[in-house]
Parts: C-alpha cells; sequence; structure tokens
C-alpha cells in the first residue's frame, strides 16, 4: 500500500475510517496538489473538465505563491474560497465542494461543485388549483429560494441563513420583507432557533415542532405551504418564511387559524364564489368533528329532535345492531381509518382492489352480518371526505372526531357542548407570535374582514392584515387614490387661478 | 397593565349577561306573583338598570386607566378597596348561580330526561375553571362569535312563541296594583343589573376605534324591552299555567312545532343558546375570582379559580335539592345586597374616579410646577401670584408639553 502524504494523513483524519471520501493526487509544476471530495456530493464532470483541466492547461505559469496562482485559475471555473481550519475543511467537503490541497501549504482552496441531484418543478399533490401558478417547491432550498426571489424582485427582501443539526448541518433561511415584517417576530424566531440542539433536522416539521410553544403539540401553530405564489403573498403580507433545506414545505410565522381556511384558488376566482366556498369549507369542516358525535347523541339520548319519520327509519335501520351507537362508530371510524393509512402506504396498482374491499367487502358485507349500520356508514362517510375539505388540519380534526364522538356517546348533547366550548376557548386563548389564534374573528378585526368568509376584490384590501403587527400596513393605494389625487389637484389649480384672478382684478382697480 | 378588551367585547358580554339571566326561570317566578302584568318588571326595572349603567360607563369614561381596584385604592385607601371587591366578588359569585342553574335546568331536564347531575356537573365545572384560568382575554374573544349564535337561537326561539301565542291574555294592560308591582321588582331585583360587570372593565379596555357608551345603553335597553314582549308572548301561550312552566327558554316554542312533524329542532337551539349561559357563568366566576384573588392577596389563579368554581359546584349539588330552591333561596339573600352594587356601586365609582382625576391633576400640577420653577428660576415665595394669573398656568403647561415633545 502506498504510504500517505502528511496532507492526505490530515484531511483523512478528519474523517472516521471508512468514510466516501475520495482523493486524487496530480503534478502540478514538480510539485503534488490534492482534490479531496466526496463523490456522492460533487458533480464529477466538473471535476475532469472544469478544475484539472484548467490546471493543466496553464500549468507553465504557475510562480511561487502556487496557492494563489490556483485561485484564481479556477475562480473562473467555480466558486473558490480559502479554508484553513478543521471545521472549515469538514464544512466545505460535507457542503459539497471539492477541497485543493498542495503540497506544504497550510491553507486550501475550496472549490464549489454540488452535484447533488434534484427532482424537477411539479404541482404540489397537496395544493393543486383549477387556476394560477402551478409550481411547487422541491427538496432544495437554493431553487426554493429562487422561486421566491423570482415572484418579489425587490430590494428589501431579506434571507438570513443559518445552519441547524449538529451532524446534518441543514440549512434555513428567514426570508422576510425587512421594511414590512415585525423585527419583534423575527427576534422571537431566532431565540427560539438559537435554543434548538439537535444531531439532525431532517424536514421542516421539526422546526415547526421547535418554534411551537411550550406545552402545545396538538393544534398547529404555525402556517405551511409548498406554493411559491402562497408563500410570497404571505410575506407580502408582512409574514416570515422559513426554508429548511430538503424540504417541500415553507413554513410561515405568525399563523391564525383562518390561514387554512384560506385556498390559493380562493385568489384566482370572483369573490362571490370564494366566498360561498369559504362558507362551505366551515360548514364542512364542522361536519367533519361534530357529524359522528351528533349521530351518537341524537341515536343515543336526544333522539326526540328528529323527525319521527326519519326517526322510524333510523330505529330500523339500527335495530339488529348488537352494540351501542357510540362503539359501533368507533368501529367504523376505526375501519376508515385503517382504510385510508393503507391507501396512502399501499402500491398504486393495488388502489383499485383496496376500494373494492372497503367498500363493498367491508362496508356492505359488514353492514348485513349486522356488525354496522348503513346510517353510521353514511355518517362516517362523510365526516371522512369532508375531513379534508382542509388538508393541513386534517390530523387534529380526525382526533377530534374521535374524541366528540366518545363524548357524544357518554353525555349526548351536554358532552357535545361542554367539549366543543372546552375546545374552543382553548384556542381563543392562544396566541402566536403577536397574532391571536381565531383572529380576525376573535377578536373581531374589522379590516380582516376583508379577506374573511365574505372575500372582497383585490382592489378593495388596501391593508395588510391587521391581526397581527406589521412595519408597514398599507398594501396598496386605493382604487380611485390617483383619480382623487387627480381631482384634488385639479381643485389646488383651480383656486389658484380664482385667487390670481381675484387679486389681478384688485391690482386693476 | 395590559389591556384586554376590546369595546366591541365588552359590549356583546353586556349583551349576553343581561339577556342569558333572565330567559330561564324568572318569567314563570314573576308569572306567579303577578299574572299577565309581569312585563311591568322588565320594564321598571330594565329603566333602572338603562339609569345606572349610564353612570357606570360615566365612570368608566373618567378612569380609563386604572382597575376598580387600583381606583379605590388609590383614593379610600386599601381596607375600603377590599371591602368593595369583596362585595363585587360576592355579588357575581352569587350572579353565577343563576346561569349554572339555568344550565342544569336544561340539561337535566329539559335536553335529557333524568341526567345525573352531580357526575355530569363536575365536566362543566372542569370547563369553567379552564376557561377561568384563560381569562379575561379568552372569554372576550369567545363571546365575540358565540353573540351571534346565541342570539339566532334567542330570535328563533322567540319566533316560534310568538306564532302560537294568544296577545289578548295580556290585556288589559292598565289596571295593574302598584304596590303588588313594586313588591315583584324588589323580589326578582337579583336578576337585573347585569352591567355591573362593567366596573370589572375598568382600566382593561383598549383604547381603539370601537364605541362602547351609546351601543350599551341602547342594548341594555332594548334586552329589557324585548324580555317584556317575551313575558306577553310566554303568558300568552300559558296563562295561569306559566307559573309552573320553569323553563321559559324551552317552554316558549314548544307548541309551534307540535303542528309540525320536526321532532323538536328547537332543542339544538336550546343547546346554541346555552353557550351564552356558559359565557356568562365563566365571565362571573372569572371576575369573582379576580376580586377574590385581590382581596386575600393569592397569586394562584387557578387555585383561585379551582376554589370559586367548586364552591358553586358544591352550592349547587349538595346545598339546594331543586334547582328552583336553589334560585329562590338566592334571591332572597342577595335582594338586599342588589341595590348596593346596581345604585351604589355606579354613584361610588363616579365619586372616586372624580376624585382620583382631580387628585391626578393635581399630581401633574405640582409636577409641572416644580418643573416651571426650575425653568423659570421664580422663588416659591413669589410662585402663588402667578399661579393665580391663568396665563402662567397654562405657559407651565405648555413649557412641559414641550419638554415631553
Amino acid at each position: 500500500m502506498e504510504k500517505q502524504s502528511a496532507v492526505e494523513k490530515k484531511i483523512y483524519g478528519l474523517f472516521c475510517d471508512n468514510s466516501d471520501l475520495e482523493c486524487r493526487t496530480l503534478l502540478l509544476d514538480h510539485k503534488k496538489v490534492y482534490l479531496f471530495f466526496i463523490s456522492c456530493l460533487v458533480d464529477k464532470k466538473l471535476i475532469e473538465s472544469g478544475v484539472i483541466n484548467s490546471l493543466f492547461e496553464r500549468e507553465k505559469n504557475i510562480g511561487d505563491n502556487i496557492l494563489s496562482s490556483l485561485e484564481k485559475r479556477v475562480v473562473s471555473m467555480a466558486k473558490a474560497e480559502r479554508v484553513q481550519t478543521d471545521q472549515q475543511i469538514t464544512k466545505a467537503i460535507l457542503g459539497g465542494a471539492i477541497l485543493l490541497a498542495v503540497e506544504g501549504q497550510t491553507e486550501y482552496l475550496s472549490l464549489q461543485a454540488n452535484g447533488e441531484s434534484k427532482r424537477s418543478i411539479t404541482e404540489p399533490p397537496n395544493e393543486s388549483a383549477l387556476r394560477g401558478p402551478r409550481e411547487g417547491f422541491i427538496e432544495n432550498i437554493e431553487v426554493n429560494l429562487g422561486l421566491i426571489r423570482r415572484r418579489l424582485k425587490t430590494t428589501t427582501l431579506a434571507v438570513k441563513r443559518r445552519e441547524i443539526g449538529r451532524r446534518t448541518q441543514t440549512k434555513i433561511a428567514l426570508v422576510y420583507l425587512s421594511d414590512v415584517a415585525d423585527p419583534k417576530v423575527i427576534r422571537q424566531i431566532e431565540t427560539r432557533l438559537n435554543k434548538f440542539d439537535i444531531d439532525g433536522v431532517l424536514d421542516s416539521y421539526y422546526i415547526e415542532e421547535m418554534l411551537s410553544p411550550k406545552g402545545e403539540k396538538f393544534f398547529k401553530k404555525i402556517g405551511s405551504s409548498e406554493k411559491p405564489d402562497v408563500v410570497a403573498a404571505k410575506i407580502l403580507e408582512g409574514r416570515i418564511a422559513i426554508f429548511v433545506d430538503g424540504s417541500p414545505t415553507i413554513l410561515t410565522v405568525p399563523y391564525v387559524y383562518f390561514e387554512d381556511m384560506q385556498s390559493p384558488g380562493d385568489y384566482y376566482d370572483i369573490p362571490l364564489r370564494t366566498t360561498l366556498v369559504r362558507f362551505l369549507r366551515l360548514v364542512g369542516m364542522i361536519l367533519s368533528l361534530m357529524l359522528p358525535g351528533l349521530y351518537v347523541a341524537l341515536e343515543s339520548y336526544q333522539y326526540r329532535a328528529l323527525p319521527i319519520n326519519f326517526l322510524i327509519n333510523l330505529l330500523n335501520a339500527v335495530e339488529d345492531i348488537s352494540f351501542p351507537p357510540m362503539l359501533e362508530v368507533l368501529f367504523v371510524i376505526f375501519l376508515f381509518e385503517i382504510l385510508s393509512e393503507a391507501s396512502v402506504r399501499m402500491p398504486k396498482p393495488l388502489g383499485t382492489a383496496l376500494s373494492i374491499i372497503g367498500a363493498v367487502i367491508l362496508g356492505d358485507t359488514a353492514v348485513q352480518a349486522g356488525i354496522i349500520s348503513s346510517p353510521s356508514i353514511v355518517v362516517v362517510a362523510i365526516s371522512g371526505i369532508t375531513l379534508y375539505i382542509i388538508p393541513n388540519q386534517s390530523s387534529q380534526a380526525s382526533l377530534l372526531r374521535t374524541l366528540f364522538t366518545i363524548v357524544g356517546g357518554i353525555a349526548g348533547f351536554y358532552g357535545l357542548f361542554v367539549g366543543f366550548f372546552m375546545v374552543f376557548s382553548y384556542l381563543a386563548s392562544l396566541e402566536n407570535y403577536g397574532a391571536p389564534y381565531f383572529a380576525p374573528f376573535a377578536p373581531y378585526v374589522a379590516t380582516d374582514q376583508k379577506d374573511g368568509f365574505v372575500k372582497q376584490p383585490i382592489k378593495a384590501m388596501i391593508y395588510r392584515p391587521k391581526s397581527y403587527k406589521t412595519m408597514n400596513s398599507v398594501r396598496q393605494q386605493p382604487f380611485n387614490h390617483h383619480y382623487k389625487t387627480k381631482l384634488q389637484n385639479k381643485s389646488e389649480t383651480a383656486k389658484k387661478t380664482l385667487k390670481k384672478g381675484k387679486k389681478n382684478e384688485k391690482t386693476a382697480d | 397593565m395590559k389591556k384586554q378588551l376590546t369595546k366591541r367585547q365588552v359590549l356583546f358580554l353586556v349583551i349576553i349577561t343581561t339577556l342569558a339571566n333572565k330567559t330561564q326561570r324568572l318569567p314563570s317566578l314573576i308569572s306567579a306573583q303577578l299574572g299577565r302584568h309581569g312585563w311591568l318588571v322588565f320594564v321598571i326595572l330594565g329603566l333602572i338598570d338603562v339609569g345606572f349603567v349610564s353612570l357606570a360607563l360615566l365612570a368608566n369614561k373618567i378612569n380609563k386607566s386604572k382597575t376598580c381596584y387600583e381606583l379605590c385604592k388609590q383614593t379610600c385607601g386599601i381596607f375600603i378597596a377590599k371591602v368593595v371587591v369583596f362585595v363585587l366578588g360576592a355579588y357575581f359569585f352569587i350572579k353565577s348561580l343563576l346561569p349554572f342553574e339555568a344550565i342544569h335546568d336544561a340539561f337535566s331536564t329539559v335536553l335529557f330526561d333524568n341526567l345525573p347531575w352531580p357526575l355530569y356537573g363536575l365536566f362543566i365545572i372542569v370547563a369553567i375553571i379552564l376557561v377561568c384560568i384563560y381569562g379575561l382575554n379568552a372569554i372576550g374573544r369567545v363571546g365575540e362569535p358565540f353573540v351571534y349564535l346565541f342570539l339566532t337561537s334567542f330570535i328563533v326561539l322567540f319566533g316560534l312563541g310568538v306564532s302560537t301565542t294568544d296577545l289578548s291574555r295580556v290585556l288589559p294592560f292598565i289596571d295593574f296594583d302598584v304596590p303588588k308591582i313594586i313588591d315583584a321588582c324588589w323580589d326578582f331585583c337579583l336578576w337585573f343589573g347585569g352591567f355591573v360587570i362593567i366596573f370589572m372593565f375598568m382600566g382593561r379596555v383598549k383604547e381603539d376605534d370601537g364605541k362602547m357608551g351609546w351601543p350599551i345603553i341602547i342594548a341594555v335597553l332594548a334586552v329589557n324591552l324585548i324580555m317584556a314582549f317575551g313575558y306577553m308572548v310566554f303568558y300568552g301561550l300559558y296563562e295561569n299555567l306559566a307559573a309552573d312552566k320553569v323553563n321559559f327558554i324551552s317552554m316558549i316554542s314548544q307548541f309551534s312545532l307540535l303542528n309540525v312533524d320536526l321532532g323538536r329542532i328547537d332543542w339544538f337551539f336550546i343547546l346554541f343558546y346555552q353557550f351564552g349561559q356558559f359565557i356568562c357563568i365563566g365571565l362571573y366566576l372569572c371576575l369573582a375570582t379576580k376580586c377574590f384573588s385581590e382581596v386575600f392577596g393569592i397569586k394562584n389563579r387557578v387555585l383561585m379559580s379551582f376554589i370559586v368554581v367548586m364552591a358553586v359546584y358544591l352550592l349547587d349539588v349538595f346545598l339546594f335539592k331543586t334547582v328552583g330552591e336553589g334560585v329562590s333561596e338566592v334571591s332572597t339573600i342577595v335582594k338586599y345586597v342588589h341595590p348596593i352594587t346596581v345604585i351604589g356601586l355606579p354613584i361610588f365609582f363616579i365619586i372616586i374616579a372624580c376624585v382620583a382625576r382631580k387628585k391626578e391633576k393635581n399630581a401633574i400640577f405640582s409636577n409641572n410646577l416644580v418643573k416651571f420653577k426650575l425653568l423659570t428660576g421664580i422663588s416659591s415665595k413669589n410662585i402663588k401670584n402667578f399661579i393665580k394669573d391663568k396665563k402662567v398656568y397654562k405657559s407651565c403647561d405648555q413649557i412641559c408639553e414641550g419638554e415631553k415633545q
């Protein structure tokens, strides 16, 4: 085995024994030059065509200061940076750079040659829209930042970068408009990020959990989106976006609950239709949460609240069922959850088979066997469909639905009443980076109602949301602003001419 | 101190507390005593409420920065402050029994055939403790959306009653017995005076664009007039049997649904209506907790809330055998406290708010005077002559304002 040089010993010594660190040795002007890199992180073509060729092309002109000379040569090919300490060296190599070392020199050159694979920009499956941009974020932070930068061509767009994760050293970027976003919120985020000491951050969810207030782990406290137009709109509203390398989901802070009732398509459709759809979403959300619980409560305790004919039909349908309504509905919910979980993980070709099993065998046969009743299937099916009307809240809604079914079964209307009130008052008491959770409805914020349930045209949204603090609240000049100023100018000039005329008259007298 | 409520929230909370108290047992109790003239109680006590709510709002307007405890402490000393706040706390505590009994009644006898309340009542106790811990902020926020649900339910239930009532049963209007009506007003005053909560909002209301004064006065008047009409509808429905129909809000709607084959759909609205009652209990007990915390110097909000709410539960479950008994027991005691809180406190708070404002002005003036002396170099002997001259007083203020800017 060939004996390792001092440079090789030093660099290899920084990594473990069986690492995938590679080294290529070249002889340049009678001096040994080493290229250290991790092959899966760098673009190999760039090593050949860019680095090695450019080194040998101008071999004759190398002077005494070999490193400076090399720096000038290869800088045309890639971004070069001098590194010296062990930490800088490992960071450069692990970051996908080629480390160029010259025998006898204590300084090294780090040449950026990232060659990692990335998928193409596609429409995110969770946020597809009938109209509007179809681009979605990908797992590469630089590409994602580019997608935002392309939309926000302003000098005030700030990008604060940092790395989190002792082993993953995941790149994170806070993106905001420096003249709009509240600096207090930015400081708050940074303080929380500083406190975070973890070995690895593999997705933005790690950051989402970390930025949530202490003790609050159930309800969503941070906004998220996979669409650049949505994130750009939120940045324009004065929010702070958090980009995490390796995750296509971008986080936004501050977050209010109503954000999830809004869909990107709402802003590319007529306001009346959007209003209708938002009310449908609200009804859908209430149905997804309360319908199974309400059904159990009505069947078990408050059956007199139902019309008599409907009650007779219901009783006929459930007369052969041996389980109490609560257990029956919980069983159907359990089946539904199993089917939905399996359908996510199951290979696509088996999807059709699964739906047949779910619908025909489990559903129909279970009804015929008297295990479950058809009304309970209908109720859980409606609730299951409406659960995904607000996909960002489906996890929480799914758990709350089960909870409300249990309290509805134990205490009927009374249980639902107390349960709903407890959840609502808890959420109403929350504040999230200065934004009340149920704003702009509790507390009521008049100007934000323009983008509330009753959506108004974009030209009416003169101000940025006031549910949270921003440095600059004016989003646009009123639609007739130019017309008004023109009129004002006209009247002023008219007044002036009138005054002048009077003066002239006086002087003439 | 952090301002907790918006003017809009205060308005909604006053509407809820004013209406929620009167829509359960009160009409049946009044009808037992006064028959068809019972509506006059709502009108008379309602007008008294309107008069004193105006005074309470005036006190609130004079003093915007201090809480009622701080205001009393500053002007009358710590002992009187504690006595006043204790009276308020006790009043809120006792008042909370009314909506608590209302919810108890609605769930244990109307919506359920027989709900074992000692056990099930604990659920609501947990919820109320949580609401008290979350504080005024959360109650104000919850009140904003729920007031619509509460009022809609009331209008629907009321509308169902109006469609089947016979208002001729209330006629003639005029032949009433005045002493009997005055006695009834005295007996049922506990159900009125929901506006007393305004004193607790002193120094806690944000200075936003909203309006609070006139809307609250109009709301209190409107609620009482609507309830007067509501009583007529109720009496028109049941006439002499009205005294036995304990639950006004559920009884008013049930006849209209007999003709249609829809079942008791009004139950849904009765359920929604209970949200208002719940906010009312939460608010009263939260305020009582705040008062007792100030009086006894207990800063642990969880402990204090637990003690206060559990006390209400124990009173309801173990002391009173029935809901009706509880309410009548409470009303006999509280009718003597009521004039103190509803009539005495608004006057008292206006006086001390004025005194505090004068003191504050004097303090600012003397502070400005010291600055003026320093700036102008006028000696203490000559300063009295200058004070008499208003121009000097003005200039003194101007100098200090200029300095501030």
